[in-house]
Order: structure tokens, then C-alpha cells, then sequence
């Protein structure tokens, strides 16, 4: 048959995909030991304040600052402050509980996550400043694995790699698979001196660098995005490292979802907009002339395909329906199919797109030190197209949302 | 200030290229082989068809019969699962080649015309010897028709469940062949599907498995 819209659509989406998926194999090749390995840590350890900002998060809060106090580095050089960002539950009482284990607890009236890390900040002494979002926990050793990024002094920020904490649904287990393969490409976009997000979760900062650019701007939706995008205007490094682990909650159901996309996603776009000129620049090298479009250029495919496939799947199997209903015949025999007789050029690139999107998988895992359950295969790549759906209907309503110029909601 | 790793993206580029195009080749070998495969039944059955013919004229020479029953009867069955499986193949060809497909209109026309050969040949069979099969023209079009697909569907689970009884001739009446448009200005075939049963009753529209084995 000849090529319908959407097989040119998805021949472009398999190219750029397979594109990108070299470039990352690539690098994970070119630099096999340093994507697993940290620079060992300094030999005089620096002093690091750990902030927590926190507006009604008493449910989490105090796993949050016991995973802090667990913490294996030494007590005289960690300083914790949790920031009461003027909640209306019991958050204040239940930081006051950690006062007597030397948690430091700021109280101030509500004003946002950037304010409350700006005050956090403000009152912390430490030459590393670790920003912690309340609803995270951290591994033990995670300062001792990042810390020696530092030692080399253009670096500012280091990001932890994030994981999602218990994942129980399908829905959860999609991002738990999601945030495996950021782990992924974030460090292969460290090789590129291209990170454009330091999580949430567990980053670090070097405080001389907060000071001179200025703490985290208010109201930005992603202040996170913002705070790196201007990092990295300004010419820093940043670094990440593949086993220092922070565990998030994620969103449960689809709502939740959405929600959390919505604001993500209209933050890239914010973002991208406040930094235009860092793209197509080459005075930021690959960040400017790679890694930003082809993010945008990806998210593009993305929604293209996914929007396109599931069109095409719910026709094909509206059609399929229709012509069981007309003729009454509900099955028809199965006949063998003759592979030589059925199998397509189209058919063939669909295969190498999806061996390499395995290896890509394959390698999320690995990095991410994740045991590959080989029976839930399957059942991701049925349902990916779901989740695949879900993310592309957010950006749909997050550029929709953009273009008509409506006002950012600023949730706290 | 920032480097561009240009030899990266050189790298990438290449193997993208490599894969891309051996995948493209491999497909493409897919593609050929499908036409030779069809290529090749096609002359088959052209053989056949064309011995028969012949068959038939030296038996006329020798015996003063207009038409052989003897040859038909026993072959009818062998060439209709032969005109068949070549029709499987030229749909394979239809859904999944990418290449070569100025070819499948020519190979069409080609299997049409046996295809068609071979059903006036069984006419003349049902009337001048003891031979009751029953003959169905089918009517269809490649463009999207879902009552085309059920047709299909039923008209191959007809055949699976009585191979001799039914004989079954379907035609592409979009195809430009003068006999196809024969057939249709004969039969007056305006919509489809359409099936015309023992040349005689014309049907419109999606007919069920019942209805159709009333005429059999």
C-alpha cells in the first residue's frame, strides 16, 4: 500500500527517535566508567544546609527529616531546616517534634516553594545549600556520592538521581519506568553539559553561586527549571550522579497526573521562553544547538505520534467491531501467517525502533540498578501507548493554555 | 565558552543512516520477493489454464464433443484453491508492499482475466454437463468498505466449509479492464458489495452466510 500521513509521520518519529537514542547510547558508550562512578569526595568535607520547604505536608514531612537525620556524614558539618511555608495543618507541629534531634524550623507566612527556599536559605550557613522537597526521602549516602562533583569549581548544582518511592498502581509504575530513564538521559546530558533541570527532590548548590545570581525566583511554576536554565546561562556546570538515590511520591491517578504535568510542562514552556536566547546558540554549546530543540523536537514527535496512533488504533478497531457486527462472524479461523508474506518494509524500521527503545530501557535499568522484571514487558508496552496518551493530551492543554495567554494558577 | 560535540552527533547520524537503510533494504528484499512469488504463480497458473484449453480443443478434434466434461470436472477444484492462494498473495502484495507497486495494478489485470476465463468456463461446465456448483461474482472495492470486509469474511467461511460446492470470483470493479466493465454495464453493478449467484441473481449490499446458502 502505499505510504498513508501516518506512516510518513511515523517513519519521521522512528528516525529522530532512533537519532536520539544513538546519540544517548552513544555517550553511555563513549563514557562507560564515569556513568557509574563519583569523584571521591573532598578531603576537607564541606559544611552543607539542607532546605525543606513545606506547605501542608504533614503527612510526609517527618519521613522527609528522619531520611535527613539518617544521613551518613558528619552532624557538626549538617545543618536541616525545615521551612514552614505558612501551612494550615499540623506540618508546624510536627516539625517542631525533629527541634530536639537539631532540626533548625523556620515559620513564616505563606509565600510559595520559592520564597520559603529563598528564607531557608537566607538563614543557613553552609558552602553546599541541598534543596529537599517534602514529600522525598534520601539515601544515606547520598551527600558522600555528590559532594566531590564540587571539587572541581565551575560546578554549581548537582542533581541526585530521582526514583519514585513504592510505586503501587500501573499508573505509578509508569513513572517509576519514567524517571528510571531520566536518570538515564540526565547523566548522558551531563557528558553534555546540557542538564536543564536539577529535581526537586535532592539538589545540590554551591552557595557562592546562589548569592551571585540570586536565589529562586518567585512564583515561577518550576522554580527548579528556572534556577538551572539560569545556572547554566551564566556559563556553571552541572553534574549528576547515577547512585546518589532520592525517592518522590508520585501522583496516584490520572488527575493527580495531569495536574502535576500541567505545571511542569507550562514551566518548560515559561522557562524556554524567559531563556530563549539560549537556543540555537552555540556560545552554550550543546545545550543550545542540541539538547534544547531536540527536546522541544521530540515532545513534538511525541504528541504527533501518540495523538496520531491512537486515532489510528481506535479507527482500526472501529472498523474491525463494525465488519464483526455486519458479517455475525465473530472469529475467524487463525491462519498461519506467512512472516516472508507479512512482513513490510514498514513493519522492519517499526522492529529496529523498538530494539532500540529496549536498549535504551535496558540501560535505564542498569544504570538505575533496577532488576528488569522480563514479564511485565508486555503490559508496558501495551499500556505505554496509554500513558503516552496521557502526556501528550498535558501538552496539549498546557501549549493550548499558553497560546490563549491564560494566567498562571500559582499553586503552592 | 560551551563546545559543540560535533563528532558525537556526526556518529549518531551515521549509524542512524545505517540502520535506517538496511532496514529500508531489508524491506525492500521483502518487497521483490513478494513480486517474484507472484510473478511466478501467475505464470503457473497461466500454464495451466492454457493447457486446459488446449486439452480441451485436442479432445474436440478426436471426439466431435463441443465441450470435455471429463477434464473440467476434475480440475475445476485443483485451479479454483490454485486462483485462490494466488489471490491471497496479490493481497499480501496490496497491504504490505512499499515498493514496486506500479506492479500490482498489471498483476490484477492479469489475475483477473484467468480468474474470469476460469468462471466462464465453469458456466459453460454447469450447462452442458452434470456439474452443480454454485458460481458467485463478487463485486468489491479496495477503498474503505466495511461491508465489503464482513463480505469477504463470509464468502471465505462459505468456502472454507464447502471447497466444491461454492466457486467464488471476486472482482475489483474499480479495475479498468474492458471485461470488467463489461460485467458490470451486464449486470448493472451500480453500489458495493454486490454479488451476482449462478449468473442469474443479483444481490446488493452486505447478504448474510443463510441467505446465501439458500442458493446452493
Amino acid at each position: 500500500m502505499p505510504l498513508s500521513a501516518l506512516d510518513i509521520i511515523s517513519i519521521f518519529g522512528s528516525l529522530f527517535t532512533l537519532y536520539f537514542s544513538f546519540v544517548y547510547v552513544l555517550l553511555y558508550f563513549f563514557n562507560k566508567k564515569k556513568f557509574f562512578s563519583n569523584p571521591p569526595l573532598p578531603k576537607k568535607l564541606p559544611k552543607v544546609s539542607i532546605i525543606i520547604p513545606a506547605y501542608n505536608e504533614e503527612n510526609t514531612i517527618s519521613l522527609t527529616l528522619q531520611s535527613l537525620l539518617n544521613l551518613n556524614y558528619p552532624k557538626k558539618l549538617l545543618e536541616i531546616i525545615a521551612v514552614n511555608d505558612g501551612s494550615t495543618d499540623d506540618t508546624r507541629k510536627v516539625m517542631g517534634s525533629f527541634k530536639k534531634q537539631g532540626v533548625k524550623v523556620v515559620n513564616k507566612e505563606n509565600g510559595g516553594k520559592a520564597s520559603a527556599l529563598n528564607a531557608g536559605i537566607k538563614r543557613s550557613g553552609g558552602e553546599i545549600v541541598v534543596c529537599m522537597d517534602a514529600d522525598s526521602t534520601v539515601e544515606r549516602n547520598a551527600l558522600r556520592k555528590t559532594l566531590g562533583y564540587f571539587e572541581d569549581s565551575n560546578v554549581a548544582a548537582v542533581a541526585s538521581s530521582v526514583k519514585v518511592l513504592k510505586p503501587k498502581n500501573i499508573l505509578q509504575k509508569f513513572q517509576f519506568l519514567e524517571y528510571l530513564y531520566n536518570i538515564l538521559l540526565r547523566k548522558a546530558l551531563a557528558f553534555l553539559d546540557s542538564i536543564f533541570v536539577v529535581p526537586g527532590p535532592f539538589g545540590l548548590y554551591r552557595r557562592t553561586v546562589l548569592e551571585k545570581i540570586g536565589g529562586f525566583e518567585k512564583g515561577n511554576l518550576t522554580e527548579d527549571m528556572e534556577i538551572t536554565m539560569r545556572i547554566q546561562s551564566k556559563g556553571y556546570k552541572i553534574e549528576t550522579s547515577t547512585n546518589a538515590y532520592a525517592y518522590t511520591n508520585s501522583p496516584s491517578n490520572i488527575k493527580k497526573l495531569v495536574k502535576q504535568r500541567v505545571r511542569w510542562y507550562r514551566g518548560f514552556i515559561i522557562n524556554s521562553k524567559k531563556y530563549k536566547n539560549l537556543f540555537f546558540n552555540s556560545k552554550y554549546g550543546d545545550l543550545g544547538v542540541f539538547t534544547l530543540p531536540a527536546y522541544v523536537l521530540l515532545v513534538f514527535i511525541l504528541f504527533v505520534l501518540i495523538l496520531s496512533m491512537s486515532y489510528m488504533f481506535v479507527n482500526t478497531a472501529f472498523h474491525f467491531f463494525n465488519v464483526r457486527v455486519i458479517s455475525g462472524i465473530l472469529l475467524t479461523p487463525i491462519e498461519i501467517l506467512n512472516p516472508v508474506l507479512y512482513t513490510s518494509a514498514l513493519t522492519v524500521l517499526w522492529f529496529v525502533s523498538i530494539t532500540i527503545s529496549l536498549i535504551v530501557v535496558y540501560l535505564s535499568f542498569k544504570i538505575s540498578r533496577e532488576k528488569i522484571k522480563l514479564k511485565i514487558i508486555p503490559v508496558y508496552a501495551i499500556s505505554a501507548l496509554f500513558y503516552g496518551f496521557i502526556l501528550a493530551f498535558t501538552w496539549f492543554v498546557c501549549i493550548l493554555r499558553e497560546l490563549k495567554g491564560e494566567k498562571i494558577k500559582w499553586e503552592r | 565558552m560551551g563546545k559543540i560535540n560535533f563528532r558525537l552527533y556526526f556518529i549518531a547520524a551515521v549509524l542512524t543512516a545505517v540502520v535506517f537503510s538496511t532496514g529500508i533494504f531489508i524491506g525492500w528484499l521483502l518487497d521483490s520477493n513478494r513480486v517474484t512469488n507472484v510473478q511466478s504463480q501467475i505464470d503457473d497458473l497461466a500454464v495451466n489454464f492454457q493447457n486446459l484449453d488446449l486439452e480441451n480443443s485436442i479432445y474436440q478434434i478426436f471426439s466431435n464433443e463441443t465441450f470435455v466434461c471429463s477434464i473440467y470436472t476434475t480440475k475445476a477444484e485443483s485451479l479454483s484453491k490454485q486462483t485462490d492462494q494466488l489471490a491471497e498473495e496479490l493481497n499480501s502484495f496490496k497491504e504490505m508492499n512499499q515498493f514496486q507497486l506500479t506492479k500490482l495494478d498489471f498483476f490484477k489485470k492479469r489475475y483477473t482475466l484467468m480468474n474470469l476465463g476460469f468462471w466462464l468456463q465453469l458456466v459453460n461446465l454447469k450447462k452442458n454437463c452434470d456439474y452443480n456448483s454454485t458460481t458467485i461474482l463478487y463485486f468489491y472495492t479496495t477503498k474503505p468498505c466495511d461491508d465489503c470486509a464482513a463480505q469477504g469474511i463470509v464468502l471465505d467461511k462459505l468456502k472454507r466449509e464447502s471447497p466444491e460446492k461454492i466457486m467464488i470470483f471476486a472482482i475489483d470493479s474499480d479495475l479498468d479492464l474492458g471485461v470488467v466493465n463489461l460485467l458490470k454495464t451486464r449486470y448493472n453493478i451500480t453500489k458495493v458489495p454486490t454479488l451476482v449467484i449462478n449468473e442469474k441473481n443479483k444481490i446488493e449490499g452486505f447478504v448474510s452466510q443463510n441467505k446465501i446458502e439458500e442458493f446452493l
